[in-house]
């Protein structure tokens, strides 16, 4: 049983129809990819499972039951437009958005304060927000939404605004807490963390679903039939390649033609002499996926 | 379902949030600080006039006509002030104000003097403060001149007073009975006034006490108002700032827009009670003495009112918070909340501009029809029973908070319908059209 369920959800504002009928799981512990261009209704889909506005129609199930408000003291949630509370101290500022998803005060606090430590804040407890950089409230927010450690947590653009080494940090979180066997719902426009987190993804073009499956399986339906070798000295000749290219002094890219696998292609440069140093299906980044998508409109 | 656990972590958060802003510390403890201190500056001058009043004034006569036969200095008699008055100042500790009151006639010392000149160069030097002249004919014209220096002199019409009181006394001497003659100085030695209730019921009547009695719920109702529309305030700074701070699709994703509501409704409500309570506290602890006066002056307490207003206004604070937290949440920033929600301010205040007809008719079709409708009924029922008591129906009190209770609930509804909507507006103000569009679509 999925952890969390969308079925045919549909909804219009007024003329504008945001959401055409959208099913998918997201199963439990995995990274979850919710992609899409701007507008897309990525976002009206999590205001409908964040309770924040009502489906028109169609179905959500959380946790395996029908959804219902008291679930998501068990989810967490990165939104978008997100900011916190300029006056109000950091360790204030956890401690509240703990206690409101049923954490008790003083267990908040702590936690607060760990989550501090962690994130390399903890003289930042007494601050005020107003105090904090760009970066630091950055994370200061993600550790408001996974402190009281949600079995469900929706990112979303969890690393707009964070240097290389906080994204890093953000990164670690999201992969503990897969390893934690807890799931992740990350909606981003960056396609080389998606490749990096998540396990299955979903795009959304137009309110409907046009991408849905494992991240390996959907890069490979959207790859031609492309190796790339490493050999030390010369490529020997091989069959059944429609077209090579050279992409550095060792490496090459091959397009293998109709009947051709990526197998017996490595099978007959070994038979051919080939020192074969690397050898790796050449698969369609999750960027090119995105934009024909987007461009054709068409899964 | 409210869950209240949420509605007090938000309720906790309001509150901590509030008692601590510097802008609240000072409202609430410096404002009678600076009211004793703006009390304590305006005194200064009326302190120092009082002073100078107490000393002893000298005014030179000069009387051609000879009625007032001086051989000497005459020191003028003094003026007796109501018996009212002089209780509600003794009974307040105001001793010291009864003596200078009585005694400040008395400090005037009429000195005669032979010639216009003489007198004129003590008043040039300062020895004296004016000179009065009585001309020749004065019995038959009753005319007097006087003269005082350049300038503005606040004893100069005490002086005439006190002057009038001398010459009354001497044109009455031996002229006719002594009885007759206190009459004409005092005619109305003592008065003692009854007011009869609509019951028949024949009461001493005060009119300080009287006069207390309406300005006490008045200033009662005022500071209660004013606290409801200062908690209100608070609402719209805090939910006006989620909006700038963008902290509200997380509070939407925790909780229910009727837990936020409840939340922030209690936890500023609170600090707004809070302050109430320390102004009321400091006034009553600066101002122990002043139940002695009311209860001198002959003012009873309308225990009836104070009782109605202590479960009116929380009521009042509800509805009033949720409509005005609802509508405000609309706005973009916080002068486009306060301007939005003015509306629910300006109809609480349609009592106080029918002030003047509910206190001179408090059981009037006015007042009975106000007492109904829930913006004005907590300031009409608390005025009814401070003004007519016996002129109000315990049903009148009872259907009034009824209403005012049903009109809560539709109030909270309604309210964090519009909190929901006006949580998720972004950018221009919205017209009314795109409010019903989105509550329809956020429903």
């Amino acid at each position: 049983m999925p952890l969390l369920a969308f079925r045919d959800v549909r909804k219009s504002y007024g003329d504008t129809v945001a959401l055409r009928g959208v099913s998918f799981d997201v199963e439990a512990g995995e990274v979850f990819g919710l992609l899409g261009p701007n507008g897309a209704g990525k976002t009206t889909l999590i205001r409908i499972l964040m309770d924040i506005i009502r489906a028109d129609d169609g179905g959500v199930t959380l946790f395996g039951e029908p959804h219902r408000r008291a679930a998501l003291d068990r989810v967490g949630y990165l939104p978008e437009e997100r900011g916190l509370y300029a006056k109000r101290s950091v360790i204030d500022v956890l401690t509240y958005f703990g206690t409101l998803k049923g954490l008790a005060r003083r267990e908040a606090r702590e936690r607060g304060r760990r989550w501090l430590e962690r994130l390399e804040l903890a003289e930042t407890a007494d601050w005020r927000i107003e105090r904090l950089s760009k970066g630091m409230s950055q994370k200061v927010q993600i550790a408001a939404t996974l402190l009281p450690e949600p079995e469900l947590v929706v990112l979303d653009e969890p690393f707009s605004g964070l240097d290389p080494v906080n994204a890093r940090v953000v990164q670690e979180l999201i992969r503990a807490r897969r390893d934690a066997g807890r799931t992740t719902i990350l909606s981003t426009h960056g396609m080389s963390q998606v490749e990096a987190l998540c396990d299955r993804v979903a795009l959304i073009h137009r309110g409907a679903l046009m991408v849905y499956g494992p991240v390996d399986e959907v890069r490979e339906r959207y790859s031609s039939p492309e190796v790339r070798v490493r050999v030390e000295g010369a490529l020997p000749e091989v069959s059944g390649v429609s077209e090579v290219v050279r992409e550095d002094d060792a490496t090459w890219r091959l397009r293998l033609g109709d009947g051709r696998t990526p197998a017996d292609v490595l099978a007959e440069l070994v038979r051919g002499g080939a020192a074969v140093e690397r050898y790796e299906r050449v698969l369609a980044p999750m960027e090119d996926i995105f934009i024909r998508v987007v461009r054709e409109g068409a899964p | 379902m409210i869950r209240w656990s949420k509605v007090r972590a938000v309720a906790t958060f309001e509150f901590v949030g509030t008692v601590r802003r510097k802008g609240y510390l000072i409202a609430t403890f410096g404002m009678p600080v600076f009211l004793l201190l703006y009390i304590g500056l305006v005194s200064i001058p009326g302190i120092i006039a009082a002073k100078k009043e107490a000393e002893t004034k000298v005014y030179g006569v000069i009387d051609r006509s000879g009625v007032l036969g001086m051989a000497g200095d005459v020191e003028a008699r003094a003026v007796e002030l109501p018996p009212e008055v002089v209780g509600a100042l003794r009974a307040s500790g105001r001793e010291d104000a009864v003596d200078r009151a009585l005694a400040w006639q008395g400090n005037a010392v009429f000195r005669p003097y032979p010639d216009l000149d003489a007198a004129l160069e003590d008043l040039r030097d300062k020895r004296i403060e004016g000179v009065f002249v009585l001309p020749g004919d004065y019995l038959a014209a009753g005319e007097i001149d006087d003269y005082v220096r350049e300038g503005w002199d606040t004893g100069a019409s005490g002086a005439r007073q006190a002057l009038r009181n001398v010459l009354l006394d001497r044109l009455l001497a031996g002229r006719i009975p002594a009885d007759v003659a206190d009459r004409v100085r005092k005619p109305i030695a003592r008065s003692e006034s009854f007011s009869v209730a609509p019951g028949g019921e024949v009461r001493p009547r005060s009119k300080l006490g009287e006069a207390a009695r309406i300005i006490l719920p008045i200033i009662f109702v005022l500071l209660l108002f004013v606290s409801i529309m200062m908690s209100a305030g608070y609402l719209l700074q805090a939910t006006a700032a989620e909006k700038e701070n963008k902290v509200v699709e997380v509070l939407l994703s925790s909780a229910d827009p009727d837990e936020i509501l409840a939340g922030k409704l209690a936890g500023l409500g609170g600090a707004g009670l809070l302050q109430v309570t320390v102004w009321f506290g400091m006034a009553l602890a600066a101002g122990g003495a002043f139940a002695g006066a009311l209860a001198a002056i002959g003012v009873d307490v309308p225990w009836a009112a104070l009782v109605a207003a202590v479960v009116f206004f929380p009521a009042t604070y509800l509805f009033l918070g949720s409509l005005m937290l609802g509508t405000g949440s609309l706005g973009g920033n916080l002068r486009e909340s306060q301007q939005m929600s003015m509306v629910w301010s300006l109809l609480a205040a349609v009592p106080m501009i029918f002030l003047g007809l509910l206190m001179q008719e408090p059981n009037g079709t006015i007042g009975r029809v106000l007492t109904w409708i829930p913006f004005s009924a907590p300031v009409t029922v608390v005025l009814r029973l401070s003004l007519e008591p016996a002129g109000v129906a315990w049903w009148e009190v009872a259907g009034s908070f009824a209403v005012l209770l049903v009109s809560i609930w539709v109030a909270l509804r309604l309210g964090a319908r519009l909190f929901r909507v006006g949580m998720l507006l972004t950018g221009a103000r919205p017209k009314l059209r795109e409010i019903l569009r989105q509550a329809k679509l956020t429903g």
